[in-house]
């Protein structure tokens, strides 16, 4: 997840308005940031809406990034995590969500216009990764990250003990932490 | 909680879902300045965007890029709105000079009208100067259906005629004002067109001598007005 120079001339772009800049950043992000909606919160309009509202916030808020301190692609999936994580932990969302399967959900994975710097770099090497993981491990990093549950309420939704959650947990970090910083990426 | 305890959370730190105790600890701690838990923070803050992006790819719906780029773009002008703008610029420049011209002409015709007003505004400051002169004499005109009127004649002030249900005249016609002497021709007084509504009010400067005038009459003559009268006068007042 390198900070390629188009990144860098993009967050210029975005910082000095440029509204080309901001098509690019659609291009570049929406299909993940619409994808990882998608994914949490489960529902196409919802996502569509999140998409949005993350596009506003970038332009309005891209003076707070700093790209001596961190990657715009990390930037923005973070936003998108949190914003769509704060969708889904709000009452409206409970009763709204619509629960139904994403295996019924139209998928085409070949066809995204353009396909974001972030997954090209440390994404491929973290799903990676993440295939090496058993399925419990699988399972509390994805409860974790796509909804926002803490160990405890992970240990309870799984009827588990909160002290094998925290294991599963501890060893699947390690693992994508370790392949990552310890040179899984080159 | 140690450095080696507080490393194996980041991660879940950074996605907000650590025990709220534990996530206190390490915002004191990093609150405290610590620059290596503040690097492994940015670290596990990339890794789990990383993780976020492995995420299954499904293309956003073509329509939701012009609807976020539209939402969103509002607030600035692009090179093309920019080329827009100097259109637009240029249509409310001509726009402003098309008001211009018209205020030009506007004022023009103001200041006509008020010119107009102030003459009318002197004529009858005229007019309510002979009446009160004394010496005025008032004579009344009219029958049914016909011109009617009053023509006030003061012999040093001139006089002042005013007239209701005039005839409509052709625009190369006007009113004649005349001073009827007993005998010889009659003398003009001036020239008059009535309103919309067939009324006038006119003065006239001329000094009319009551001992030789016998009567004021009107007649409708050629627009710059005649020596003597050319038609039939429609309004006769005697002033004896």
């Amino acid at each position: 997840m390198s900070d390629s120079p188009s990144d860098l001339a993009l967050t210029e772009g975005l910082r000095n308005r440029d509204p080309e800049a901001l098509e690019l950043a659609y291009d570049r992000y929406s299909a993940v940031a619409y994808s990882l909606f998608l994914r949490i919160t489960r529902d196409r309009s919802v996502a569509e809406d999140l998409v949005q509202e993350l596009f506003i916030r970038i332009w309005n808020h891209i003076h707070s990034f700093d790209p001596a301190r961190g990657v715009l692609g990390v930037w923005i999936l973070s936003i998108a995590r949190n914003m769509g994580i704060d969708y889904v932990r709000s009452a409206h969302a409970r009763f709204s969500a619509r629960l139904q399967p994403m295996e019924h959900a139209e998928r085409s994975r070949g066809e995204s216009r353009a396909e974001p710097e972030v997954v090209i770099d440390q994404g491929r090497v973290v799903k990676a990764a993440f295939e090496t993981l058993n399925v419990k491990q699988r399972q509390v990093l994805e409860l974790a990250y796509f909804q926002g549950l803490s160990q405890t309420e992970i240990a309870s939704q799984l009827q588990e003990p909160l002290g094998t959650v925290k294991s599963w947990m501890r060893s699947a970090l390690s693992c994508l932490r370790s392949t990552v910083i310890g040179g899984g990426a080159k | 909680m140690t450095h080696s305890e507080m490393e194996e959370l980041y991660e879940l730190f950074v996605l907000g879902t650590l025990e709220r105790e534990s996530a206190a600890d390490i915002e004191q701690h990093l609150r405290e300045g610590c620059q290596h838990c503040a690097t492994k923070v940015r670290e596990a803050t990339s890794l789990m965007a990383a993780f976020g992006s492995t995420v299954e790819i499904t293309p956003p719906p073509a329509h939701l890029r012009e609807r976020v780029l539209s939402s969103v773009r509002p607030a600035t002008p692009n090179r093309r709105s920019r080329a827009t703008s100097i259109y637009v610029l240029a249509g409310l420049c001509a726009a402003l000079l098309a008001v211009c011209v018209w205020l030009g002409t506007e004022t023009r015709q103001l200041r006509s009208r008020l010119t107009e007003a102030a003459q009318e505004r002197n004529a009858l400051e005229s007019a309510l100067k002979s009446l009160g002169r004394s010496g005025t004499r008032t004579v009344q005109f009219g029958k049914a259906n016909q011109p009617e009127g009053k023509v006030f004649v003061n012999p040093s002030g001139g006089l002042v005629f005013v007239a209701d249900r005039l005839p409509r005249l052709a625009s190369n016609r006007i009113f004649q004002l005349w001073l009827v002497p007993p005998t010889g021709a009659p003398r003009s007084a001036g020239l008059f067109r009535s309103d919309a509504n067939g009324s006038s009010v006119t003065v006239s400067s001329v000094a009319v001598d009551l001992a030789t005038t016998k009567a004021v009459a009107v007649s409708v003559e050629p627009a710059s007005g005649s020596s003597a009268p050319t038609t039939t006068p429609i309004i006769v007042a005697g002033l004896e």
